[in-house]
């Protein structure tokens, strides 16, 4: 069952200038993915990709300048672009639920932890009890593998380690039972046990719960583990999605190619990763692929919009080349 | 850690620092020029008279001897005479201080309380028309000199509109003031329950309220809208937008995040809006100690400039450790042992 639809979704932050001329920076172009129940979708890509950007898209959490121009974004069918903050307000930290970065930064410094949790289920359920949003609170901790939760509960947030704090996230963002949990990033900053445990700890719920799940993330290695299917984002494109087993045993655009080159386990995977330069201007994208100043095969197709070509019935890469780069690569 | 011990030692640290601030006033103001004698003599007397006051004030010793005498006796509760009116400078300070602090104190208050929510409002509605506003007529509140807005009140609701009694200082000159207990008319007409008194020195203190307050809360303003536009901003506002709390909790999450530093800056501010309120002083003749000590400086009254600027320091010394130990009591992450 399809719980997350992003099509055709074009997010830009559009200022002026001095002289009062408008600027625009493409920072999202025509994103199109889905999330299924019980699946977790990898976003990967380098800094600045978009992936945060994606994440905000979808809980409505962008504040100008930047701005969703055109495209749809679909939870369980219902369009929530269109929708007004109160109604949004309804679905997220319900149906939809999202774990950010810095776990620490993300509690609120002046409220037991305890108290923050029970909050956000008080929100959706103004008929709740203190009472009953708090053990409801205690047993979403109980449930995210925090010991002694009741005694947790009155701790204040600087007083977690960022693993506990990433639990205690965890668990305010499964309070209200979510269908669609995003986790940006949930395991940069913690040492490699803990990131482990909290990974693991996803993908149990995400099977437990039957919930679908998007993890953005720079390791390629939690997205070969973890995740049932990849997609890969650059200047704002998915240039690449597929099966995670098919993206990673056979990458077609150039991008993923350079990208799983540049692991270091992976070194070897292929020999003429060219990962160099940096991200194009996002204020003056090329007019066909974004990635063609870095691509070591780029000709003059190139400077024509690349077809999203379907590789197999689940597997697509944006290139004009991704059919035949395989007699080419081996 | 407990609260006492961390008192003491604040206070503490503090010592060194009143010694350093009234060595630096004596040895400004002894080598600033001025000479006390001559003011006390007046300007008929003789170079043998002149001689002589010197030596009785110790003016003829070295400064630093001068300076050890002064500060043996400021530690014993002797700041000197006035050389102006020839009373202990103590006793006009302790006199005058309230006077000062019941003017400060209403005024940043007032504009406290209406500059915090004002300031947390602009910043949730930032670049919208409220904002706008608020903006304009912060920036108008900062640049309108102390004086020319205590005149145009005067001007206005004394002379003009009739609706304010003259500005001629604390109380109406037909009451007989009440006796002195903390030395606020307000305090002290309440103590000793004559309505009469309370009433007029209300109604003397309305004006300079609220001039003090329209100057102290523009820059209260400003900074609120600062601190909360910074929290508004931080990850965890965002995260309780992402889990669907109302805009009514999140302005609470706000307000109660900015409140520490908005606390500490409005400590600040008690001691920066000093100058101000001697300012008011002089137009609304006030007679505090900001009064006091303008007319001291003018004058060249040494021991009472030096008393006023070690008042001063006092002050702001126990302000800021007031603050401090707010915020530690308000703050579940600050630490008493620092
Ligand atoms: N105010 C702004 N004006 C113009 N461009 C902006 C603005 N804010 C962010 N961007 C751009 O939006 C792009 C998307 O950023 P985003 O945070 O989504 O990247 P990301 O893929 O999450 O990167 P990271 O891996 O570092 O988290 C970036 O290239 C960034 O430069
Ligand atoms: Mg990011």
């Amino acid at each position: 069952m399809t719980l997350l639809e992003v099509q055709n979704l074009h997010t830009h932050f559009i200022t002026r200038d001095i002289g009062n001329q408008v600027q625009v920076a493409k920072a999202l172009n025509s994103v199109s993915f889905k999330v299924d129940a019980g699946e977790i979708l990898g976003l990967v890509g380098e800094t600045g990709a978009g992936k945060s950007l994606t994440a905000l898209s979808i809980m409505g959490l962008l504040r100008p300048p930047a701005e969703i121009v055109d495209g749809s974004i679909r939870f369980e069918g219902e369009d929530i672009v269109a929708m007004q903050r109160d109604e949004l307000n309804r679905i997220r930290g319900a149906a939809i639920a999202m774990v950010g970065q810095n776990p620490r930064g993300a509690l609120d410094p002046l409220t037991r932890i305890g108290e923050q949790i029970a909050r956000v289920a008080r929100a959706h359920d103004p008929q709740l009890s203190n009472d009953k949003a708090t053990s409801m609170a205690v047993e979403s901790m109980e449930r995210v593998g925090i010991a002694d939760p009741l005694r947790r509960a009155q701790a204040w947030p600087h007083e977690l380690s960022g693993g506990m704090a990433q639990r205690v996230l965890i668990a305010m963002a499964l309070i209200n039972g979510p269908r669609l949990l995003i986790a940006d990033e949930p395991t940069t900053g913690l040492d490699v046990t803990v990131q482990a445990q909290i990974l693991d700890l996803l993908r149990a719920l995400v099977q437990e719960l039957n919930m679908g799940a998007m993890i953005i993330t720079h390791d390629l290695g939690v997205v070969a583990q973890y995740c049932n299917r990849t997609a890969v984002m650059y200047a704002g494109r998915i240039v690449e999605e597929g099966g995670t087993r098919s993206v990673f045993g056979d990458p077609r655009h150039p991008y993923t190619k350079a990208l799983i080159g540049s692991t270091p386990e992976k070194l070897d995977f292929t020999l003429d990763a060219e990962v160099g330069g940096g991200p194009p201007n996002l204020y003056a994208l090329p007019p066909g692929c974004h990635y063609i100043d870095r691509c070591p095969k780029a000709a003059a197709q190139c400077n024509s919009m690349p077809p999203n070509l379907a590789l197999s019935a689940t597997h697509h890469a944006l290139c004009h080349f991704a059919a035949g780069d395989q007699a080419r690569a081996s | 850690m407990n609260v006492s011990r961390f008192l003491v030692r604040r206070l503490l640290l503090v010592v060194p620092l009143l010694v350093f601030i009234t060595f630096f006033t004596f040895m400004l103001t002894r080598l600033g020029g001025g000479d006390a004698a001559a003011l006390i003599s007046g300007p008929n007397s003789t170079a043998a008279e002149l001689d002589m006051i010197r030596a009785e004030l110790g003016l003829d010793k070295s400064l630093l001897a001068q300076f050890w005498i002064y500060i043996s006796g400021a530690v014993q509760g002797d700041l000197g005479v006035s050389w102006v009116n020839k009373r202990p400078v103590l006793t006009d300070l302790i006199e005058r201080l309230p006077i000062t602090l019941e003017l400060l104190f209403w005024g940043v208050g007032l504009g406290a309380l209406i500059g915090i929510p004002v300031g947390l409002r602009a910043a949730r509605d930032h670049n919208q028309r409220f904002d706008q506003v608020v903006r304009f007529f912060s920036l108008l509140g900062f640049s309108i000199p102390t004086y020319f807005l205590g005149l145009v009140m005067i001007l206005v609701f004394f002379y003009f509109l009739g609706w304010s009694p003259p500005a001629m200082g604390r109380i109406s000159l037909m009451i007989t003031p009440p006796p002195a207990v903390t030395n606020s008319y307000l305090i002290d007409g309440l103590i000793a329950a004559r309505w009469e008194v309370v009433q007029s020195a209300f109604s003397q203190l309305i004006l300079p309220v609220i001039a003090m307050a329209i100057i102290a809360a523009a820059p209260i303003i400003k900074q609120t809208r600062a601190i909360a536009m910074d929290v508004l901003s931080s990850e965890y506002v965002r995260t309780s937008e992402a889990s669907g709390l109302s805009r009514r909790v999140i302005q609470s999450i706000v307000a109660r995040n900015s409140m520490t530093p908005i606390i500490t800056f409005i400590g600040t501010e008690l001691t920066a809006l000093i100058g101000t309120a001697s300012v008011l002083e002089f137009i609304f003749a006030w007679g505090g100690m900001g009064q006091y000590g303008l007319q001291a400086i003018i004058q060249g009254d040494f021991s009472a400039v030096q008393g006023y600027v070690l008042a001063l320091a006092l002050f702001s010394v126990i302000v800021f450790v007031v603050i401090d130990l707010v915020v530690v009591l308000i703050e579940p992450r600050a630490n008493m042992s620092a």
